[in-house]
């Protein structure tokens, strides 16, 4: 095979207020024609950095030094870019111009090398959504970018990359920004077109698992050095590096711890919870979206439900109502067989704490750690003299890993990890009965969340902690879950003993998600079958959509009252919402 | 669009309502009245006055009164140009006013914006700096020191241009420079820093990637979301267009609405001032409007389904 790009003794330095600071240092990779090389990293790796700064896109402060080869002449970017090389980035919203219509700005793109009137540039470019799934394309093109659903921009990403007909994608964290369902035809979309038109593609990711069953070779970066570098099966099945094997274990196929069961002591349960947000329509017209639609949550003392599903299903939304931080929910909840509507605002807090997905957002970055660890004290027990709130302090900031240099300082001095401790730690220093983590380990790099897996795991052993962990991730789900809830469209569709779920799922949509979620496993991944889905998940302001599994008893009215299915049962403790046989995702 | 324009022309009733209500309290609360001269009127004479005008009448349906000429387009007389009403007087001296506004917000926009976007672009060059600095004094020194001065150089030293009046040809030029060089600096200020901001978009870098030339990126992908800031300063810039043509009036001797508003302030016109204060406000509500219009077009995410 015949190289086709290649950097050697490549470096990027940045020049800042606090002097150089070396992003990368001493690469060298190459890249086949025809072939996938995975890069991974986590965040501040230098990955992203390592493409943009081979074809001249890196901020202005950046200076390269090294050699830089595409078909083995010294890169220049302008006779590169827009012709035989594309890119596409990460957040297809904010990397798409909101002001244009997809169509300007696929046919600039295309317009821009070669002389085409806009009519025909157009037909080509519908003929690439087309080819990139886009349903209704020639209706697209004049659409904005935020009136598409993010799959479909970043498919509309690739289309744009594509006009140029590159014998090189560069994809950045294709799919990170995206729901499994969503990521799975993504990646089965990039597949087929890479061996379509024997492209070489760039995938720079953090998920080994995403890589798996996309890359030929691999490069493994930390901290802007190569760290490993391997074909494919090699770097799976015998990794050499410790960080490569820890990037490989975030991402094995999910496993569940079973447990015995014990008796089940109920500590939270709520019944029927229904959160209706209200959209205008027209200024005498409103649309109700169901956020959570008759949602029952069941939590035992020690026990850790996770609930798992994909943006919009309500799940944030479920967390907020149970801790009393949504307006208007209706349902029953009931704390250790209390009506949580009797207890106090103080009572209830003490008793159910969060912890968010955003550590930096969540912590006031006025305020110093140690004070915002013990803020909950002064407020929710206020008879605590300084010394006793010490005390409490120093022994919740050794349990959950919080060093004691950090009390002072603030937020913005410390890492994402650092941060989710500190939430951790001011939810825990009220002893809480029940724990609920919103997506707490998203916004952090994989071997982060890895870490406070298991710190949360540690501190639900230790403490006999009560929690509810929510995520996307369904690896995290079953790891740390007793109990697994799936949540669409607001809706349960399955929920049961984790062990029983990862064994004997039931419903199509907890089916799709286990196949969609990426594994470290290159034959695996490689022997799923390609998805070809053009719909992303369907509004849920037409209450049609709650109907998608089970269409034979849909009313064809979109505000029509619809049947709701009923709850079936798979097994003790497992049962999953009725559903069309003939359904699929 | 079109009810929410309506809607929002609706909403402008209440809004004048309150501006007007207010003015005429604090107008009436100043201490003086109308008819306060160095010489002093008999108070017989001054009764009568106060007769004439319907002063004598309690401040309730005084300004009932008011408000019902108002709705017919009356504003009252002036009490101070006895001869002429207050509709008069605002017929004569808009359009000079507006003249010069119109020039001077056109003027502030066309050179603030692509001044800003150069420096913008060519941020913390050389270029940059001195421009920067040039919209700092600009921005720094009032437009009383500016007006005077600008009348010296060209028109007392130089005569290229007249010192004050309207009569004359290219009698608008000083008044319309020394308006409009605060504003210039102002807009071309706003514009650098967020064309800094928006360059460093994650869209820009994909233009980068697609190999738009330069001026494509500037121009096609930078500018209209650079210039949502500027928009909303176009409120307020017309605001200080607006109170900036009142000294610049004075300076220059025309015959604008500027003077009106001063004087008759000084001179407890109540009519004259509150006729000045409609038209303002009315001008700024309806700015404000265009400035939410301009908005939806620079941004399709704003627009309403």
């Amino acid at each position: 095979m015949k190289k086709l790009f290649e950097l050697k003794n490549w470096h990027v330095k940045f020049k800042t207020p606090d002097g150089m600071v070396n992003a990368l240092d001493d690469i060298s990779i190459s890249v086949n024609k025809g072939e996938c090389h995975g890069i991974v990293g986590e965040s501040g790796s230098g990955k992203s950095q390592m493409m943009l700064s081979a074809f001249g896109l890196l901020a202005s402060n950046g200076s390269t030094t090294g050699t830089a080869l595409f078909d083995d002449l010294p890169i220049e970017p302008q006779k590169l870019l827009g012709q035989r090389v594309g890119f596409i980035f990460q957040d297809p919203l904010t990397s798409l111009t909101p002001h244009l219509t997809i169509g300007q700005q696929m046919v600039e793109a295309l317009r821009r090398y070669q002389s085409l009137s806009i009519a025909d540039a157009r037909k080509i470019c519908i003929g690439l959504l087309d080819r990139c799934r886009i349903s209704d394309s020639s209706r697209r093109i004049d659409q904005y970018p935020h009136e598409l659903s993010g799959g479909m921009r970043q498919r509309v990403m690739i289309a744009q990359a594509l006009t140029s007909k590159p014998d090189m994608l560069i994809a950045d964290e294709p799919t990170t920004a995206l729901d499994v369902t969503v990521q799975a035809q993504v990646l089965s979309l990039l597949k087929e077109l890479q061996k379509e038109r024997s492209m070489a593609l760039v995938f720079i990711t953090h998920d080994m698992g995403v890589v798996a069953g996309m890359a030929d070779t691999i490069t493994v970066l930390r901290k802007g050095k190569i760290i490993e570098q391997a074909p494919v099966e090699a770097i799976f099945r015998a990794p050499k590096h410790e960080y490569t094997k820890l990037l490989i274990s975030a991402r094995k196929s999910p496993v569940s711890n079973e447990v015995t069961a014990i008796e089940r002591k109920p500590c939270l349960i709520a019944k029927n919870i229904n959160v209706k947000f209200s959209i205008k329509k027209n200024w005498r017209e409103k649309l109700w979206l169901r956020a959570v639609d008759g949602v029952d949550v069941n939590i035992a003392h020690g026990e850790c439900l996770a609930v798992i599903g994909e943006s919009g299903c309500g799940k944030s939304t479920l967390a907020r109502s149970l801790i009393g931080l949504q307006s208007k929910v209706a349902g029953d909840i009931s704390l250790d067989k209390e009506d949580v509507n009797t207890l106090t605002v103080r009572d209830r807090c003490l008793a159910l704490q969060i912890v968010f997905q955003d550590p930096f957002a969540s912590l006031d970055p006025r305020m110093t750690i140690g004070d915002a660890i013990t803020e909950p004290l002064q407020i929710l027990k206020p008879l605590l003299n300084d010394h006793q709130r010490r005390q409490i302090l120093l022994s919740i900031i050794d349990e959950v890993g919080v060093a004691k240099a950090w009390l002072n300082r603030y937020p913005h001095e410390l890492s994402g990890g650092q941060s989710q401790r500190v939430g951790i730690a001011r939810a825990l220093i009220v002893n809480p009965k029940l724990l609920i983590c919103d997506e707490a380990i998203s916004a952090l790099d994989t071997t982060t969340a890895l870490q406070i897996i298991d710190l949360l795991q540690r501190l639900k052993q230790d403490r006999a902690l009560s929690m509810m962990f929510i995520t996307h991730d369904l690896g995290a789900a079953f790891h740390i879950g007793d109990r697994v809830m799936v949540l669409y469209l607001g809706r349960i569709v399955e929920e049961g003993r984790a062990g029983a779920v990862l064994k004997n799922p039931c419903h199509p949509y907890t089916k799709t998600l286990l196949t969609a979620s990426p594994v470290s496993d290159p034959e695996a991944m490689r022997a799923r079958a390609a998805v070809h889905l053009v719909d992303d998940v369907p509004s849920p302001l037409d209450t049609r959509s709650a109907m998608r599994f089970l269409k034979s008893r849909m009313i064809d009215n979109p505000t029509a009252d619809q049947y709701r299915p009923v709850m079936l049962k798979a097994g003790d403790d497992h049962a999953y919402a009725e559903f069309d046989a003939s359904a699929a995702l | 669009m079109i009810a929410f324009i309506i809607r929002r022309l609706i909403f402008m009733v209440p809004t004048l309502f309150v501006v007007i209500a207010v003015t005429f309290m604090l107008m009436h609360a100043a201490p003086g009245g109308p008819f306060d001269r160095e010489q002093q009127l008999t108070p017989e004479a001054e009764a009568e006055l106060n007769i004439h005008y319907g002063l004598n009448k309690p401040l309730v349906s005084q300004f009932t009164q008011y408000l019902g000429g108002v709705l017919h387009g009356d504003f009252g007389p002036s009490f101070r140009y006895k001869e002429y009403s207050v509709r008069d007087l605002i017929g004569q001296g808009l359009p000079v006013s507006a003249q010069l506004g119109i020039q001077a917000l056109m003027l502030a926009l066309i050179f603030g914006i692509s001044i800003g976007l150069y420096a913008g672009y060519n941020r913390n060059k050389f270029s940059d700096s001195i421009i920067m600095g040039f919209a700092m004094i600009g921005i720094a020194v009032p437009n009383f020191v500016v007006a005077p001065m600008l009348a010296l150089v060209f028109a007392v030293w130089l005569h290229w241009l007249p010192v004050s009046g309207l009569d004359a040809p290219g009698a608008m030029i000083l008044p319309t420079i020394s308006l409009v060089l605060p504003q210039i600096a102002a807009v071309a200020r706003l514009t650098r820093g967020s064309v800094i901001e928006v360059l460093q978009q994650n869209y820009i870098r994909t233009a980068r990637a697609k190999a738009m030339p330069t001026h494509v990126i500037l121009l096609r992908h930078a500018l209209k979301p650079s210039l949502m800031p500027i928009v909303s300063y176009l409120g307020p810039a017309a605001a200080n267009l607006l109170t900036g043509s009142v000294v610049i009036e004075v300076i220059f001797g025309l015959p604008g609405i500027g003077r009106y508003f001063v004087q008759g302030a000084l001179n407890r016109d109540y009519t004259l001032v509150l006729g000045v204060i409609i038209v303002y406000a009315t001008l700024l509500i309806v700015l404000n409007l265009l400035a939410d219009l301009i908005y939806s077009w620079l941004d399709p995410r704003l627009r309403m389904s």
